[in-house]
């Protein structure tokens, strides 16, 4: 495909020039052209085009020919962009270069249809709440439902159904779990006529159970389960939609074998009937406001997470490709009135708002972006991004959530030196979880959504963005791990053709992911400095051998007991872990043992909340003699591995740091800042969609 | 609570997907699946009239046969063992090899096989009054209305905790886990439609001299890459009691051969599917999962 465009991009790029190479044309104007061309058709980067395009038209000297058909580009890509600068650009056109006769005819019939589509008011967007992560909105957008976590009780946690009345403001818990261990969980759906809610819950039993229940937001009735994982032998499942009949919700269970299933589930009697099987990767998917049809997403490769979109009919009638495209399209949405259907898009690079209309469950045209930028912020992929009401209009919730790559250099007392500053902006605050290597030359992160792994050379902070095709997982700041050749990085994260989370080495040279032979890895891991093993957690300690493959058992499992931030020494003899006993209020201790599990010996009674389970937080310093760990206030300490006090390195950055990479000179520290304290929006755009009609 | 639901015009049993995939010139209509169904067993079909698609797709072993290897006209030896011909509407390749993308197109391939059928394709429409697109159409259609589910193991999923028995119980979680079975059976038809290298076709040398060999290059015949010597499509685990012997070629007769040659991590070879490894059960354990793969035998609906 990418051999496709670039073809056309060239044969484009011949075409407008053949006639613009005229004596007044520069080298320099000529290339510069082409550059544009190449961003805005083959990278996509059409804001970048854009100012390319503009800056042709203004340099002097540059012929009419040139000129014209640097704006007539420049106004296709904000025409592209849904940006009303296209009809000035157009206008200055037909004003301005008539003699351009080809340029000013195509900037005329544009100009009339872009006068004809912007007749309509266009789109608006206004925020509507501030504070909860909205989960979904009702029908008539009169009420919300969110999940609100309990302090921890005991160290124990819990998570609550609370309804909030969009126009009061007012709220009511709706399921209470405090301190229980049991969680409402992110993904919910009110019945077509706003009078119920079915929601997710993890249960705190020994069997990871989840239920889907419902409660009706009068409260006059508790809830019931209609769903339980256990029962269907599942072992998650997330909630997507009730058909307008009410009488069934639209489920996508996890089974045990961990792939993925469209279900519905008979409300009455919990009957479940599976509508579609899938591979290992999570469907997004969502049903048509009749009820008939399910737009989903999945990857369409195995060997790429680049998803496509499909409608698939409820009654197993056929199964229908809605969008084949290049670009990571996901997270569908049906239009209140049935015709379209939205999804986000990253074809823009970010994340962009789409629709295309659908007629009997099958593409009726095509794709047109309704709005660049959309920055929903609720986690993607099954639970719904976004939620779509009677009126049309789209609510979506906007998490304000920055994480960003740090470094602070450390004097020879330990002690920082200076003021800790960003080092990476690949993405502005979404870059994460930074590794040095082995040689102090490069580091390696993630960045953008869905993440990628970037590498910068530190000596002249060149970068190199990897697409993977893997879905990388980087959950609580574990981030790519080096290999001692510093060629190569672990990276954990999984693909359609493999269940679970899986690790990869990537070799640096080729950009190739090569699946390693581990089972059973948890985040909450790390590799040996010499790459011959992974020392596993939470619930027991264990090393994997990676050349045989071998699991040994460094710390058994305990009930109540977990095993956080596993890190080992840069000789490989010893190991520390953040030891967390559930239940008992204090007891959170950093431990160092060697590597045969002799000696333990606790260096840190050091508190952290129980609200995360703290991963990547603990890391040797290149001496051996000190670990350096960071608290659940954001605060780096250093303390010596032979016992005694803990010093401050005079880091605190609140609300949290994460991923903690120390140069191997021992001379600065990378870090991570996890910043998700900001209070959510919820905003609503309306008027998006010119052919759709309103309910 | 074991509903079925009739997806256009076949009862979907208990366990399987609600959609089966057809292709858009060719709806499951009953028609067509009748004029499928008395094609499968018209041995017309075949250059001496003796076999018809039935006589190696035995509807009585959950459409396979008990031979090792094929057995076609004149007593001709194939190289693989017979699929057994279950729930292939779900599947997304074809043959051991996956070297056909489609069931119209499967359909054809053991008529035109001079080791199966030997017919031309004109021989074949000549006999019949039917046009080529028609025979593929008709027979494409029967096969995807072969469907078994509505297993014990489906009864167990959907709620009915007495379906399997404690040992069975105990065999579908070494299923998931020692056994990491599910890294390619999985989902409702117990496989991922894809190719593996568990080694069955490889040979050690034993000796001096080249390290060993494959005595069927399984996909590489098709693609020619040198990875795909050796890896073969999984096959659905649906009804495996009844359809021994097993492996591409048909060298174990038993499930037991079977567990055991897993639990020995296969054959090592230069393409090994990295999932493969010798799994340390003990005798107990492989008895629990010959006992719930047993669970997975049904009734075929066709």
């Amino acid at each position: 495909m990418v051999t496709l465009r670039h073809a056309a991009a060239r044969a484009l790029a011949g075409a407008l020039l053949v006639s613009s190479l005229s004596a007044q044309s520069t080298v320099q104007s000529d290339r510069q052209f082409q550059a544009a061309l190449q961003k805005e058709t083959v990278d996509g980067n059409l804001n970048g085009a854009i100012a390319e395009y503009a800056a042709i038209a203004a340099r002097p000297g540059v012929s009419r020919e040139l000129a014209s058909q640097a704006l007539l580009r420049m106004a296709e890509a904000y025409r592209k962009l849904g940006d009303p600068q296209a009809i000035v650009v157009y206008g200055r056109l037909v004003r301005e270069f008539p003699d351009q006769r080809q340029v000013a005819e195509t900037a005329r019939t544009r100009l009339g249809d872009q006068e004809a589509s912007t007749t309509r008011t266009g789109p608006s967007l206004r925020r509507v709440h501030s504070g909860a992560d909205i989960i979904t909105v009702s029908p008539d957008a009169r009420w919300a439902v969110f999940n609100e976590f309990n302090p921890a009780a005991n160290g124990v946690t819990g998570a609550d159904l609370v309804l909030l009345d969009m126009r009061t403001g007012t709220r009511r818990v709706l399921d209470r779990h405090r301190g229980t261990g049991e969680y409402v969980e992110g993904d919910a759906v009110f019945s077509p006529d706003g009078s119920q809610v079915a929601y997710h819950m993890a249960l705190a039993d020994n069997e990871n159970n989840h239920e889907i229940r419902i409660v009706p937001i009068d409260g006059k009735s508790p809830p019931r389960v209609v769903y339980q994982s256990k029962r269907s032998n599942h072992q998650y499942v997330f909630v997507m939609g009730w058909t307008p009949d009410g009488r069934r919700l639209l489920i996508s269970p996890e089974l045990a074998d961990q792939t993925w299933q469209l279900s519905m589930v008979w409300i009455a009697d919990g009957t479940v009937q599976v509508i579609k099987s899938f591979g290992w990767a999570q469907v997004h998917a969502a049903l048509s406001p009749d009820g008939r049809y399910i737009a989903y997403a999945t990857p369409v490769r195995d060997d790429d997470v680049t998803r496509d979109l499909f409608v698939l009919a409820v009654d197993g009638s056929q199964d229908v490709p809605l969008v084949q495209h290049p670009a990571h399209d996901s997270d569908p949405l049906w239009s209140a009135d049935g015709t379209h259907v939205l999804f986000r898009s990253n074809r823009q690079r970010t994340s962009s708002l789409w629709a295309i209309p659908v007629k009997n469950g099958r593409p009726a045209g095509e794709a047109t972006l309704v709005k660049n930028d959309v920055p929903i912020g609720r986690q993607l992929g099954p639970r719904q991004p976004a939620t779509v009401a009677r009126s049309g209009a789209l609510y979506y919730t906007v998490s304000p959530r920055r994480q960003n790559v740090y470094h602070v250099a450390l004097g020879g007392d330990g002690k920082a030196v200076g003021e800790p500053r960003i080092v990476t902006n690949h993405e502005v605050n979404n870059d994460c979880c930074a590794a040095i290597s082995p040689d102090g030359r490069r580091l390696a992160y993630y960045s953008r959504s869905p993440r990628v792994l970037v590498i910068r050379e530190l000596n002249t902070g060149n970068e190199r963005e990897f697409q993977l095709g893997l879905e990388i997982t980087f959950m609580l700041a574990t981030g790519p791990q080096w290999f001692p050749d510093s060629q190569s990085v672990l990276v954990h994260g999984g693909v359609p053709q493999r269940g679970g989370n899986r690790q990869y080495r990537v070799d640096l040279a080729t950009g190739r992911a090569t699946l390693l032979p581990t089972t059973g890895v948890h985040v909450h891991s790390r590799m040996t400095p010499d790459a011959r093993a992974i020392l596993v957690g939470p619930y027991a300690l264990a090393w994997h051998d990676l050349a045989t493959r071998e699991v040994t058992t460094l710390k058994q499992e305990v009930a109540g007991t977990q095993y956080f931030s596993p890190t080992v020494s840069p000789d490989g003899n010893k190991v520390s872990y953040w030891q967390f006993r559930a239940g008992k209020p204090g007891a959170s201790q950093i431990v160092v043992v060697s590597r045969t599990g002799a000696d333990a010996r606790v260096v840190c009674e050091c508190e952290f909340a129980g609200s995360y389970n703290p991963s990547n937080v603990v890391a040797w310093m290149p001496d051996q003699q000190h670990l350096v760990f960071s608290d659940a206030k954001g605060t780096l300490w250093r303390i010596p591995v032979a016992g005694g006090a803990r010093e401050p390195l005079g880091v605190t950055i609140p609300p949290r740091i994460q991923g903690l990479s120390v140069q191997p000179d021992g001379r600065g520290i990378y870090f991570t800042v996890m910043d998700g304290s900001s209070p959510s929006e919820l905003w609503a755009l309306e008027d998006y969609l010119p052919g759709a009609s309103k309910q | 609570m074991l509903r079925s639901v009739m997806a256009v015009v076949i009862a979907v049993p208990l366990g399987l997907d609600l959609y089966i995939p057809a292709p858009e010139n060719n709806p499951l209509v009953r028609t067509r699946i009748e004029a499928g169904r008395r094609l499968f067993h018209d041995r017309r079909l075949s250059r001496d009239q003796s076999m018809a698609c039935a006589s190696c797709h035995d509807p009585a072993r959950a459409f396979s046969t008990a031979k090792p290897i094929s057995v076609g006209v004149f007593g001709r030896q194939g190289t693989r063992n017979v699929p057994a011909l279950i729930n292939r509407g779900y599947g997304r390749a074809f043959f051991w090899d996956a070297r056909v993308a489609t069931l119209e197109e499967q359909v054809l391939r053991p008529i035109q096989d001079p080791d199966e059928m030997d017919l031309t394709l004109s021989e074949a429409t000549t006999r019949i009054g039917l046009s080529a697109d028609e025979l593929s159409l008709a027979l494409a259609s029967y096969v995807r209305s072969i469907l078994s589910g509505n297993a014990p193991f489906d009864r167990y999923m959907n709620g009915e905790r007495q379906a399997l028995s404690a040992e069975q119980q105990r065999g579908l979680t070494l299923f998931r886990t020692k056994g990491n079975c599910v890294s390619c059976h999985v989902g409702p038809n117990f496989t991922d439609e894809r190719l593996h290298n568990t080694g069955i076709a490889w040979r050690p040398s034993g000796g001096p001299g080249p390290a060993g060999r494959y005595l069927d290059d399984g996909r590489f015949a098709v693609t020619r890459a040198e990875q795909d010597r050796g890896r073969f499509k999984t096959p659905t685990l649906r009804e495996v009691s009844r359809t021994s012997p097993y492996m591409h070629d048909g060298s174990k007769a038993t499930l037991e051969e079977v567990v055991t040659f897993y639990d020995e991590g296969g054959r090592p070879n230069p393409n090994l599917d990295i999932e493969i490894r010798p799994l340390g059960l003990t005798p107990a354990e492989r008895r629990a999962l010959v006992g719930f793969l047993q669970s997975l035998s049904g009734r075929v609906h066709r």
